[in-house]
């Protein structure tokens, strides 16, 4: 309050000092701060500005000829956004990420977030040592291991229906806790009381429904619900993968930001006599959203964006992410059709973009989070 | 103590059966095992395991198939003695190196510039950040255009700088190929340290600054005596995280270049790429990668004694 008066205060005097500053204070603004902003700006967001002008032209008229000006679109049209949908996968390699990246991501947030409680609260025995292995393996960067993985991958037999239903359940049972129930109508109900069943049974249908989509093309009424397989060329080997990635990040994150809430909260829900699981969901988990937030926009851009994973596990055409599709499929002999690529490459990067422009704040503090935090 | 088990009493009356797996949760040593466990599962079957394997298939002649027959240390020595490979192990650290200089360079300038007070900063910041948050593949395409030997917009930026635009393309021989691999990695990765060096200094606390100023400092020497010593905990843990990224890096290569011309640009990932998946040459493959442990290790190491000496300074 004080600070605020003081500043409406000082308001006019800071007006009439700003008419008398001399030439010499722009000058130096311009070259403190104008000049090398623009130059920044124009480094970091022209190839942007590029992508979207050569995705706009017309191909014949103005990009496969070096003489017509490159940073304008003289004949902006849309048939390249049309030839991408019409003539390639597109949609389907869209829909394929946004499947990983979505299981990925929330999985790998529910892991992220038991483990870094338990990280940040509980003692016993080798908590410092997991501690230690989760953030080594947090930097451990994906293009170390990807060969013995794609071994794991295409020999490893693994019962997918039972892992479908288990990540399904956790996928699709997260938000419901976290978002459709508000904190405060979730004290008093036992351990998740009613919500488990329905969970279970949505979580059942999403897993039916994405076992249709990710196995090897198996029709519904073919699944052995028993069996097992090994993953190679289906989009669970990067569901299951990703999350090798991102539960250390999330972790890691998330110990920290645990850290940081009072204990004296749930010591007071223990005392009442809640168990420690009810004093973590009801009591300290709603209170990290906004670090669970962080972690949620880094996990999602990191899985949306990769790329060793998918180009080396994934290998028909209609398996492909946006990333490994555009680049892949689309570049194929010497002819390129730079238009498509150029739009392909845009449209893969708008959700992340619109994703991260959602959450800026929390994805600059989970960026820093290591650096100024310690 | 009394208080736990008043808390355990309360619930066994409440919930009769469920109640001993409920007090068996309530106690730390056993749920924090629980808690682990998906974590941990998930880490041990595709990391530790796949780690192990690739150990093993470095020291074996491994092709598609089969786990086959252990040759010692055989694909190292070969991989020593293949001029490809030396020529990686010299490129991985020649694209770290100048790629990391620059990075730094840059990204100190942006956050200082970034930490003056103007319109709209807000965005700025936010927009700046886009080339790190968007898929490197996808972003590089449009460098992979730039590049071209006729279709570049390039001539149209040199031409009236008087710089000679190379007739091959940028990709079209070594060492343009190389900073041109090198361009695209600094493009990405500035953003990161100006975003993380901008939050730094904005830690540190104003006074300081006005009393420096109060005692005579002028901005360089500011600079030199607060603004330096206060960033660099911020400063080398982005260093070394940022250092580990590129050395391992991947996607710019592959999709600019694919490790040419001439092998000029291959780094450990590329080669790794190339020998065990195109190739299928496993063993070789997992060998090459490998050989990034050492300095990845080293790098680790020094991040974790770094950040957990910070941690425990605070």
């Amino acid at each position: 309050m004080a600070v605020t008066t003081a500043a409406r205060a000082g308001a006019p005097a800071v007006a009439l000092r700003r008419n008398r500053r001399p030439l010499n204070y722009y000058l130096w603004r311009a070259v403190s701060l104008w000049i090398p902003l623009v130059f920044f700006l124009v480094f970091t967001l022209g190839p942007f500005w590029y992508m979207l002008v050569i995705s706009l032209k017309d191909q014949q008229l103005e990009v496969n000829d070096p003489a017509v000006f490159p940073f304008w679109p003289f004949h902006p049209n849309l048939n390249q956004f049309e030839d991408l949908f019409a003539r390639t996968q597109f949609p389907r390699w869209a829909l394929n990420t946004t499947v990983v990246a979505s299981i990925s991501t929330l999985v790998s947030l529910t892991f992220g977030t038991l483990a870094g409680y338990a990280l940040a609260r509980l003692r016993f025995r080798g908590a410092s040592l997991l501690g230690i292995i989760s953030f080594v393996t947090y930097l451990v960067p994906q293009t170390l291991l990807f060969i013995p993985l794609n071994i794991v991958i295409t020999r490893l037999p693994v019962p997918l229906f039972l892992v479908t239903v288990v990540f399904s359940t956790v996928a699709v049972g997260l938000p419901l806790l976290l978002l459709v129930v508000p904190p405060e109508k979730r004290i008093g109900w036992g351990p998740l009381a009613g919500w488990l069943p329905g969970i279970l049974l949505f979580g059942i249908g999403v897993a039916l429904g994405l076992w249709g989509l990710t196995a090897k093309g198996a029709a519904l009424s073919e699944i052995e619900l028993g069996g097992a397989t090994n993953l190679s060329n289906t989009l669970w080997a990067l569901i299951l993968t990703y999350p090798t990635f991102l539960v250390p990040f999330c972790t890691w994150l998330l110990t920290g930001y645990f850290q940081s809430i009072p204990r004296e909260l749930e010591e007071s829900a223990l005392i009442d006599g809640a168990s420690r699981m009810q004093a973590m969901l009801r009591i300290v988990v709603p209170l990290a959203i906004p670090g669970i937030l962080s972690a949620f926009i880094f996990a999602f851009t990191l899985s949306w964006n990769e790329y060793i994973y998918a180009l080396v596990f994934l290998t028909s055409t209609g398996n492909r992410t946006i990333p490994v599709g555009v680049v892949n499929e689309l570049i194929r002999g010497d002819v390129y059709f730079w238009g498509t690529l150029m739009a392909g490459a845009l449209l893969g990067s708008i959700p992340v973009a619109v994703v991260y422009s959602l959450f800026v704040e929390n994805y600059v503090s989970g960026l820093t989070a290591g650096a100024v935090k310690g | 103590m009394t208080v736990q088990s008043t808390a355990a009493g309360r619930v066994v009356r409440r919930r009769g059966m469920a109640a001993s797996s409920v007090a068996l949760l309530d106690r730390e040593n056993v749920l924090g095992y629980v808690l682990m466990t998906p974590a941990l599962l998930l880490l041990i079957i595709f990391i530790a395991y796949p780690f192990v394997l690739g150990v093993w298939y470095s020291l074996s002649d491994v092709q598609i198939f089969g786990l086959g027959k252990f040759i010692g240390l055989t694909n190292y020595t070969n991989l020593l003695n293949s001029p490809v490979f030396v020529q990686t192990v010299k490129n991985s650290f020649v694209y770290t190196g100048f790629a990391t200089v620059f990075k730094l360079g840059l990204g100190l300038g942006m956050a200082l510039v970034m930490n003056q007070a103007f319109p709209f900063k807000n965005i700025v910041r936010a927009g700046v950040l886009l080339p790190y948050i968007v898929p490197t593949a996808l972003s590089t395409l449009a460098f992979l255009l730039a590049f071209n030997p006729t279709l570049s917009p390039l001539p149209w930026v040199f031409g009236p700088l008087h710089i000679p635009y190379p007739p091959a393309g940028f990709l079209g021989d070594p060492a343009s190929a190389m900073g041109a691999v090198i361009f695209v990695n600094v493009w990405r990765g500035t953003p990161f340290f100006a975003i993380s060096l901008l939050a730094g200094l904005q830690t540190i606390p104003q006074d300081l600054y006005e009393a420096a100023a109060i005692d005579g400092a002028h901005a360089a020497n500011r600079f030199v005596h607060v603004t330096l010593p206060l960033l660099t905990p911020v400063l080398t843990i982005v260093l070394l995280f940022s250092i580990i990224q590129t050395f391992a890096d991947f996607q710019i290569v592959q999709v600019l270049t694919r490790g040419g011309p001439a092998d000029s640009t291959h780094l450990f990932a590329t080669l790794a790429y190339q020998t065990g998946m195109q190739g299928g040459r496993l063993g070789q493959g997992a060998a090459v990668s490998l050989f990034m442990l050492p300095f990845l290790g080293l790098l680790v190491i020094a991040q974790l004694w770094y950040t957990r000496r910070n941690a425990s300074e605070r």
